[in-house]
């Protein structure tokens, strides 16, 4: 049976003309085409924004009236998104040409599957391709996405529409590791991620301002994430976790300082990290957990008058 | 589905909304499957406000009605004016998602037997994510059901066949807020079968939300109001207890924003653990044709 045409492609734009025809160009070179590509546009620059005429007949095109980050623009995308599936690219990544068909297929064999997500591989300017993202054959649930190792890049992810709507989408009031956030809610969510073992996506890491400048600030994201879900975090692995999670991202946030960064791989080295979860804790289930939060939110207003 | 299919009524009561329908009707307009009319009942809007929705006199049905009655009122103006053989109806605040009708339509087509359909729901508000507001337990909603607090129907997602809705007489118009309640109620006692489809299928929207928090006394006089309307069905179902544990529940929702009460009333009831209770021997009512029709043949 041919798999019909129900994949919606959102892209995020903003500013980046310069890769933004690499990301379209691989979503057209599909072998399995989506229903409809919809690029974002986040308030860009005038002639950023003119260059994306360019793929008026072949894109929808939504312009916000302004600059919402990152979050804001997807969550614009998935409302607007027509497809029973929603594929997410950043404007500067890059998909390899069955990304949707071998990510589909596994949704048509793995029904109750809510999102798929795939190995990355990095591509610098001036060193050979690096696999940046990997991981076993185990989907990815709540515990592991309180815990640092594991990241599902947003590029990658294929999410059944319904889930996604129903999680809420991405949190706008992160500008950054809005990622991060979205895993935590959509596995507290009782939802799983599961992975296909092979690279699909070529992720860039060329000609881009690196992350340095903004590694502090960085480290202050993560640390609302963990008070945002100080609670969740708490139940999987105990005030430990929290302490992990902070360490692990603490490190990466010194990685610029080599002093700093050795100090810490020794302090590491001594005392690694580990994640166990607490006795008893088990993984949420979609169900359980929406009749959990009918007792939580019945009072402010499942019951009011809309 | 075939283009020949067009056979929805979309019924969008207004009321000096104009911040807000324009994004409305669009989402209408953007629906995947085309309905048949999209008809505006214009609750007696002030002058500004109705020239705002001239705009639209091409594309939709505009009802004016000559005094104002309320929501129920000028749904159950919207039901009598449809053509269509469906009913969707949309509040002039909500949005749908794109594929809304043609998910409902569809359901409708494979499930002759369902007399309404809603769905899960998503509020949205101006700062934080969008929340799953309204979701669907597996089976099908019960009169059992529509009676406790715990389960509600979101009329903008309700989608039902017009002569079921006429054949109950629509919303009541004597209730000013909780005529969904009632409406579902009522549908619910007809025997009618209910159905959610689990996937949210719009956005409610909760930014600058102040209406429960100024109403809620006259929504708790509403609900006692509904309570005692239906007080034979409360009692056939859950007995006395039933009636009490509504009552309690809306007044704990009435309370909620105050806190000490609210603590204090989160406290009573944890300590009482309101509990449903069918009583015994009770069924749900189903639709006597079912029943019928064998004798017929038999007869014949």
């Amino acid at each position: 049976m041919p798999i019909p045409r129900d994949i919606s492609v959102i892209i995020p734009f903003y500013n980046r003309e310069e890769f933004i025809d690499d990301a379209v160009q691989s979503v057209l070179a599909q072998t399995l085409q989506p229903l409809e590509i919809i690029i974002v546009n986040d308030c860009s620059r005038e002639s950023s924004r003119r260059y994306l005429d360019r793929y008026g007949d072949v894109c929808r095109i939504i312009d916000l009236p302004k600059n919402v980050g990152l979050a804001g623009s997807r969550n614009a995308g998935i409302r607007e998104a027509r497809g029973r599936f929603i594929a997410l690219l950043d404007d500067d990544d890059i998909w390899l040409p069955e990304k949707l068909a071998v990510q589909r297929a596994y949704m048509e064999e793995h029904p109750p599957c809510p999102a798929v997500t795939c190995w990355v591989t990095a591509f610098f300017r001036d060193k050979p391709d690096d696999l940046w993202v990997q991981f076993g054959p185990d989907p990815i649930r709540l515990s592991q996405a309180l815990n640092e190792w594991y990241w599902a890049v947003p590029s990658t992810l294929m999410i059944r529409t319904g889930a996604l709507r129903a999680v809420g989408g991405f949190d706008p009031r992160f500008r950054e590791c809005e990622d991060r956030d979205f895993m935590i809610r959509f596995c507290a969510a009782g939802y799983s991620i599961e992975g296909i073992p092979r690279s699909l996506v070529r992720f860039r890491r060329a000609g881009q301002s690196s992350l340095s400048g903004r590694k502090l600030r960085m480290y202050r994201v993560h640390l609302r994430i963990v008070w945002i879900h100080r609670a969740l975090f708490y139940r999987v692995y105990g005030i430990r976790g929290i302490a992990n999670f902070l360490f692990a991202t603490l490190r990466k946030a010194t990685e610029q300082s080599r002093i700093l960064h050795r100090a810490f791989g020794l302090w590491l080295r001594v005392f690694p990290l580990k994640y166990s979860t607490r006795s008893g804790y088990q993984e949420p289930i979609a169900s359980e957990v929406r009749s959990l939060s009918l007792m939580g939110s019945s009072a402010s207003g499942v019951a009011g008058r809309s | 589905m075939s283009a020949s299919s067009r056979d929805i009524s979309v019924i969008i009561p207004y009321y000096n909304r104009e911040r807000y329908i324009d994004e409305t009707v669009q989402s209408v307009l953007a629906q995947t499957l085309e309905p048949l009319e999209i008809i505006i009942v214009n609750d007696r809007s002030r002058e500004s406000s109705r020239k705002h929705i001239e705009r639209y006199a091409g594309v939709c049905k505009i009802l004016d009605l000559d005094r104002n009655v309320g929501l129920a009122g000028a749904r159950n103006a919207g039901i009598q004016a449809a053509r269509g053989q469906f009913i969707a109806l949309l509040d002039d605040d909500d949005i749908w998602f794109p594929h809304k009708l043609e998910v409902q339509r569809k359901y409708m087509e494979e499930h002759p037997e369902c007399g309404l359909v809603h769905s899960a729901v998503t509020a949205f508000f101006s700062n934080k994510p969008d929340q799953l507001w309204v979701w669907c337990e597996p089976g099908n909603m019960t009169l059992a059901k529509s009676l406790t607090d715990k389960y509600w129907a979101c009329p903008s997602s309700m989608f039902f066949r017009t002569e079921a809705a006429r054949s109950i007489g629509g919303f009541d118009s004597a209730f000013r807020q909780c005529e969904d309640r009632d409406f579902l109620i009522r549908v619910c006692a007809a025997g009618l079968k209910v159905q959610c489809i689990p996937e949210p299928l719009l956005r409610l929207r909760r930014e600058n939300h102040d209406r429960l928090t100024s109403h809620k006394w006259t929504i708790l006089r509403t609900d006692l109001k509904m309570c005692w309307k239906h007080r034979k069905l409360y009692l056939q179902a859950y007995g006395t207890r039933g009636i009490v544990n509504f009552v309690l529940e809306k007044t704990r929702v009435a309370t909620c924003e105050t806190r000490y009460l609210d603590g204090a009333g989160r406290f009573l009831l944890r300590f009482l653990d309101l509990k449903y209770s069918v009583q015994k021997g009770y069924r749900d009512p189903v639709v006597q044709e079912t029943e019928e029709q064998p004798e017929r043949v038999l007869a014949e």
